[in-house]
């Protein structure tokens, strides 16, 4: 097999923007059942189909690239894990955006309390060879918005705004009541506009 | 208002689907790596029920999802629990059904080749042969990293390069080029973290809630469930650094400089530690933070392995000797080889810090010796307390077993009485008697039993395979 590492490199689809592109792809059940039986190939088609969306759901919420990439990560080797318990009824990107999810609720939680190591002498390595990344164009402003919401309500909102769930949807993911869900996002939403007010009118 | 609301939604969700950032994809190589190996790893006995047909599938659907979520206090329902024990029952089910039908198809014949390339990673046990001491190795092979039994029966991890066991034997610490992960005993991926050219990763001692390990030249700590990751040390040497044994919360870590120093550090420590003693002059600089500890560099001989002798000592293996040397820096004793030529190897020290055990290699007669030191008790166990550490210290090195090649890593019994390591060249583990009249047993074939197909690479090459650890 051709080295995945080259082929992920292609452009990843962000959730809502290639319904048109996903009619004429295996569906999530046929490459699960694939990725079953053995096939890579298969398994690499989901991951390249869904890492977008666990990636930014983790960074909206962590607000950390480093924690993002980590969390997005777990939560497809959790997934990889468990594939042969999988129901291939039931829709893979819900389950793997709540693990991503609650992955990085847990990571934004850990992090106000954690005691963490001061590392002041050694400089932070860059990721991978040189590869370090210039400033994202647009995504500090929404990270630093994103501050003023707690993670879970971070979460909810991504889920709802990002990935389109609706509340049911998302009480169901979350596992949380819809009122829960409801209040979250109504509160995550009107802290946020009061940091994004001037930006987006 | 609700006009309002809306167009601020809209406007909200058209720049999340917008955002662009372009490290989602360097990011999406490198966790690839991790989930390509979680895949490679997966038990065969899961694929081969999830190949074999979907009997159990309801039953276990969905069950033990919630665990992969780490979804921590948010609900774990109730609905999970029957079908957890549900999946339980048909899984022992399973398990059993596959290993009889796939015994059955080896001893049929080549209709069972398929099934015999999984059941051909579980160790063959030579018949009445078995470790000489209780407890379980870890090794390592051209194949990956395997937990092999007292009774020698083994469990194939992994593909990975390293492997390494937490305090308690619960976890394995792995590592694989760009990757550091940590397995339960089956093999199964618990969390992975990807930084460039991972190394030398070992598990603090204790509650086990800190790890070290090496990416490039730079030393790193993470936190024992994968989080937290930092930088401890900018330039260390190629060597596995050493927890302090002790008290769970005790965090304290040794390594090795790369100009042949050794420094000890508290890394939980911020700038607040003071070391015993002032630093002499001409002693190596620490420049870090919160340093303990500064060994003197000794130049041209670096530092091979280090290694904790109690909580107040530290065994050092150079190239041409063996100090013991005190928490302030004094040299206690040491051990030179009788032979010119003499290159330091691997160390390890008995879980009550009374006996060590090292790999030396000649390089003039090309030959390899695991010897064995024993150490007087640490000073915290004699009358006298901290006064004992100024006594003199004999430090002895025995041979215990001689042999062509070089040798691979060493480990010690949990009962501190037995030695083991690989021998290459003999394909054979080694295990040597620590303490008494020299005692040798070995166990043999190992390569052709771990992997029948790397016998010979592993045999003639001499692979890196290695004892890792000994865990009870």
């Amino acid at each position: 097999m051709a080295l995945v590492s080259d082929t992920i490199a292609a452009v990843l689809p962000l959730p809502g923007r290639d319904r048109r592109e996903e009619v004429a792809q295996p569906s999530d059940r046929t490459l699960i059942a694939a990725a079953r039986r053995g096939e890579e190939v298969a398994l690499e088609r989901l991951f390249r189909r869904h890492w977008g969306a666990a990636y930014r759901v983790a960074l909206l919420i962590t607000r950390d690239h480093a924690a993002a990439e980590d969390v997005a990560q777990e939560a497809f080797v959790a997934a990889v894990g468990r594939l042969d318990r999988f129901d291939r009824r039931r829709p893979f990107a819900p389950w793997l955006a709540r693990i991503a999810a609650n992955r990085a609720i847990d990571w934004a939680r850990a992090r106000g309390v954690r005691r963490e190591v001061d590392a002041t002498a050694a400089p932070e390595p860059a990721a991978q060879g040189s590869e370090r990344p210039r400033e994202p164009a647009c995504s500090e402003e929404l990270l630093a918005a994103f501050a003023a919401l707690t993670p879970e309500q971070r979460a909810v909102v991504v889920l709802r705004h990002l990935l389109d769930y609706s509340p049911g949807e998302i009480a169901a993911a979350l596992e949380l009541p819809r009122g829960t869900v409801n209040s979250r996002l109504r509160r995550g939403l009107d802290a946020l506009a009061r940091e994004l007010r001037e930006e987006m009118g | 208002m609700s006009v309002r609301r809306d167009r601020f939604d809209a406007a909200l969700a058209d720049r999340l689907h917008r955002l662009d950032d372009e490290r989602e994809q360097a990011a999406a190589a490198r966790a690839w790596t991790a989930v390509r190996a979680a895949y490679d790893a997966r038990d065969p006995l899961a694929a081969g029920r999830a190949a074999g047909g979907d009997a159990h599938r309801d039953a276990a659907a969905w069950a033990g999802t919630d665990g992969a979520a780490g979804g921590g206090a948010r609900g774990r329902g109730r609905r999970g629990a029957s079908a957890r024990r549900g999946a339980r029952r048909a899984r022992r089910w399973g398990v059993a059904l596959l290993v009889a039908l796939g015994g059955a198809a080896l001893a049929l014949g080549p209709a069972g080749a398929k099934v015999g390339d999984w059941i051909g990673r579980t160790f063959d046990p030579p018949a009445g042969r078995a470790l000489p001491a209780d407890g379980r190795l870890l090794v390592s092979d051209p194949t990956g990293a395997w937990i092999v039994q007292r009774d020698l029966s083994a469990r194939w991890l992994g593909a990975w390069s390293t492997a390494s066991w937490s305090p308690r034997g619960l976890f394995v610490l792995a590592t694989r080029r760009d990757l550091l992960a940590a397995l339960d005993p089956r093999g199964q991926v618990r969390w992975t973290l990807s930084r460039p050219h991972v190394s030398h990763a070992i598990w603090s001692r204790g509650d086990g809630y800190r790890v070290a390990y090496r990416s490039r030249r730079q030393l790193r700590v993470v936190a024992g469930d994968g989080s937290g990751d930092r930088a401890l040390a900018a330039r260390t040497a190629a060597v596995t650094p050493a927890w302090r044994p002790g008290p769970a919360h005790d965090h304290v870590l040794a390594y090795a400089t790369p100009r042949g120093g050794v420094v000890v550090r508290d890394v939980d420590a911020v700038a607040s530690w003071e070391g015993p003693t002032p630093r002499p002059a001409g002693w190596l600089p620490s420049g870090a933070p919160a340093p303990a500890l500064a060994v003197p560099v000794r130049r041209g001989k670096p530092v091979r392995a280090i290694a904790w002798a109690g909580r107040d000592r530290l065994l050092v293996l150079r190239r041409d000797r063996l100090d013991l040397l005190a928490l302030d820096g004094r040299r206690l004793a040491t051990a030179r080889p009788p032979w010119p030529g003499f290159l330091g190897g691997n160390l390890a020290v008995g879980p009550d810090g009374r006996v060590a055990a090292f790999v030396a290699f000649d390089r003039v007669r090309g030959a390899s010796e695991l010897r064995t030191v024993r150490l007087d008790p640490p000073p915290s166990r004699r009358a006298g307390g901290a006064s004992g550490i100024d006594r003199p210290v004999r430090l002895r090195a025995r041979m215990r077993f001689a042999g062509p090649g070089g040798f691979g890593e060493v480990a010690i019994s949990p009962d501190g009485r037995w030695a083991g390591v690989w021998w290459p060249a003999g394909d054979r583990w080694v295990f040597a008697r620590t303490t008494g009249p020299r005692r040798v047993t070995a166990v043999g074939r190992v390569s052709r039993r771990l992997d029948p197909g790397t016998r010979a690479r592993a045999s003639v090459a001499g692979s890196p395979v290695g004892v890792s650890g000994w865990m009870p």
